[in-house]
């Protein structure tokens, strides 16, 4: 394994009682990397960060594959160490920016109390630290913010309080679970800009989370394609979005109508719904609503897997687009 | 005739003082809006959060006052329409709320759902519009078994499907929706917007679309209407204003919807 692979999940199954939530997943992520996960809810998506994050709710479990963080398998280590090695090599940025946050806790201390629980330094560190990420972060007074309650804060100012607060163990890896959809189109930009601007100045690896597949193209180096708990496509994110070879990616590239869309004619469909059960069959997930379905789809998918590409489906090559 | 015109809109709502004896602060969600839609007329709404495009669509729908201007229903102020009148103007503007499943009563079931409106305002009942709510319900592309469902049960797509049905049902003339694809996947967003154009033709329901995402207000509107805290800064057909907008403000928003390359 590479030095600089930060974590590596290998056919990871997640399961509620026998149903299975996600199910055979590889995925990885290296230092300095920024990474998309797409799809729509349901899909699994939180769910494989939650296995990373050793996080999952009471009733799942990993049932099977292996998960390696940081250069140590997660499987052998007790919960202690779970946290202990999650705690200070990686953090997240959650979606909603009212839940997260202790409505009747000041700022200053739910950012200063994971940092002095884990010893990392006094009282007086942990304050100067917080204050500095929050410049950091792009909040000029820094002062205010830490004596605030998160009410009296907006969405963006919450979002980057919980951006800096995630940085406070100086994590090798941020997670961000859709963390712009509660905010709106133009305070949404800024953070994702300050997404960019962390990954160079500190050279932290992210893995972005989004159902905007606009979002990911622009801000990702790779991604990956979830549906019912598979994987159905990853790779570089230009080749994936500009020359996308699974139906699924295909669907929902047509679907989003963008400002060039013909207004005469009604949008492409994808009719059906994300199927519950079932999600470990060994034939195609996607073939119920499938427009090209044919016979090979019900038997066991071979998945096409060269040069960093990766494709759930048995028609599909990956060979790249001949341009004319 | 215009079907519902709003003249010289203000909305003031007091914020509670900073301390415990100092005056209330007024904040001014509507400034001076004025806003016509003409009978089956599709106009959207945009602005970021807290630019009282929400605010503006409740007004409209006679959930809110406004502290100054009126609403005119086809030309007469609603604020002096007498009670049959009013029964009409509930009757024909009907809404479309962002969250389907919170918009829904969870112990009613589905028919009890479609059935109250027509009830409280037609008094009829529900053996009276049985086939009407299923015909209804075929035309938003929703299985008759749902009927004996509850809201929780069905997925946020359907849920929304019920919505638009319920609101359908009384042949409003229009139709307020506000953000009401916002809270969708994207396979189901597209759905919801191909049968609310399917709808409008058929039914030639005028709508108020307030959303936040300009591509599908330009996908699905006539007249489009931008607004930036509380105040109308462009307004146009829907491709020019995307096209080529003139405000600054404009400008921001088309930019912000479309991302460009980082890495």
């Amino acid at each position: 394994m590479e030095n600089n692979r930060l974590v590596q999940a290998n056919g990871v199954t997640v399961r509620a009682g026998d149903q299975a939530l996600i199910y055979n997943v590889d995925f990885h992520i290296d230092t300095n990397e920024i990474v998309g996960i797409a799809g729509e809810s349901g899909s699994g998506k939180s769910m494989l960060t939650k296995v990373i994050l050793n996080i999952l709710p009471k009733d799942c479990r990993q049932t099977d594959g292996e998960v390696v963080v940081l250069g140590q398998r997660m499987n052998g280590l007790t919960n202690q160490a779970k946290d202990k090695l999650i705690t200070s090599g990686l953090g997240l940025v959650p979606q909603n920016t009212v839940v997260y946050l202790h409505p009747l806790i000041k700022i200053q201390s739910q950012m200063i109390d994971g940092y002095i629980h884990r010893k990392l330094g006094s009282k007086k560190e942990a304050i100067e630290k917080a204050s500095g990420l929050l410049k950091e972060v792009g909040i000029d007074d820094p002062k205010r913010v830490l004596n605030s309650y998160p009410a009296q804060l907006s969405g963006g100012m919450r979002q980057r309080v919980n951006i800096a607060m995630a940085l406070m163990s100086d994590p090798k890896l941020l997670i961000a679970d859709e963390p712009t959809t509660a905010l709106d189109c133009v305070v949404q930009q800024q953070v994702l800009d300050l997404f960019v601007q962390l990954n160079q100045t500190r050279h932290v690896a992210i893995i972005m989370i989004s159902h905007n597949l606009d979002l990911l193209r622009a801000y990702c180096s790779r991604v990956y394609v979830m549906y019912a708990g598979r994987i159905v496509e990853s790779g570089n994110a230009d080749a994936v979005f500009n020359d996308p070879k699974h139906p699924y990616t295909k669907a929902l590239l047509s679907l989003i109508p963008g400002l060039e869309v013909d207004k005469t004619k009604p949008l492409a469909e994808l009719p059906g719904m994300v199927p519950e059960k079932d999600r470990d069959r060994t034939s195609c997930i996607f073939a119920p609503r499938c427009p090209k379905a044919a016979d090979a789809c019900g038997q066991t998918i071979q998945p096409v897997d060269d040069n960093d590409r990766y494709i759930l489906c048995p028609f599909a090559d990956s060979k790249p687009k001949e341009v004319a | 005739m215009s079907l519902l015109t709003g003249e010289a809109i203000f909305k003031i709502f007091m914020n509670k003082s900073k301390d415990l004896f100092g005056k209330p602060e007024p904040f001014k969600a509507l400034n001076n809006v004025s806003i016509s839609i003409e009978p089956g007329e599709i106009v959207g709404i945009v602005g970021e959060s807290g630019s009282g495009k929400s605010t503006l669509g409740e007004i409209l729908g006679g959930l809110q006052r406004p502290s100054e201007g009126k609403v005119c229903y086809q030309g007469q102020d609603i604020s002096t329409l007498t009670k049959a009148q009013y029964a009409d103007y509930r009757t024909n503007v009907q809404f479309i709320f962002q969250n389907p499943q919170e918009s829904m009563d969870p112990h009613y079931k589905i028919k009890s759902i479609l059935a109250e409106p027509l009830y409280v305002l037609h008094h009829q009942s529900y053996d009276q519009v049985k086939t009407k709510i299923e015909t209804m319900m075929q035309n938003v592309g929703l299985n008759i078994d749902n009927l004996e469902k509850y809201p929780n049960t069905l997925s946020g797509g359907q849920c929304q499907r019920v919505a638009i049905a319920r609101a359908l049902l009384l042949n409003p003339k229009l139709l307020i929706c506000d953000e009401c694809v916002s809270a969708l996947d994207v396979s189901v967003q597209a759905s919801i917007l191909n049968l609310l154009r399917k709808m409008q033709q058929e039914f030639k329901t005028a709508m108020l679309f307030i959303s936040h995402d300009i591509g599908v207000v330009r996908y699905i509107c006539d007249r489009v209407i931008v607004m930036k805290k509380g105040s109308v800064v462009e307004q146009g057909k829907a491709e020019e204003v995307v096209a080529d907008p003139n405000d600054d403000y404009t400008k921001v928003l088309v930019a912000s919807s479309t991302f460009e390359r980082q890495v």
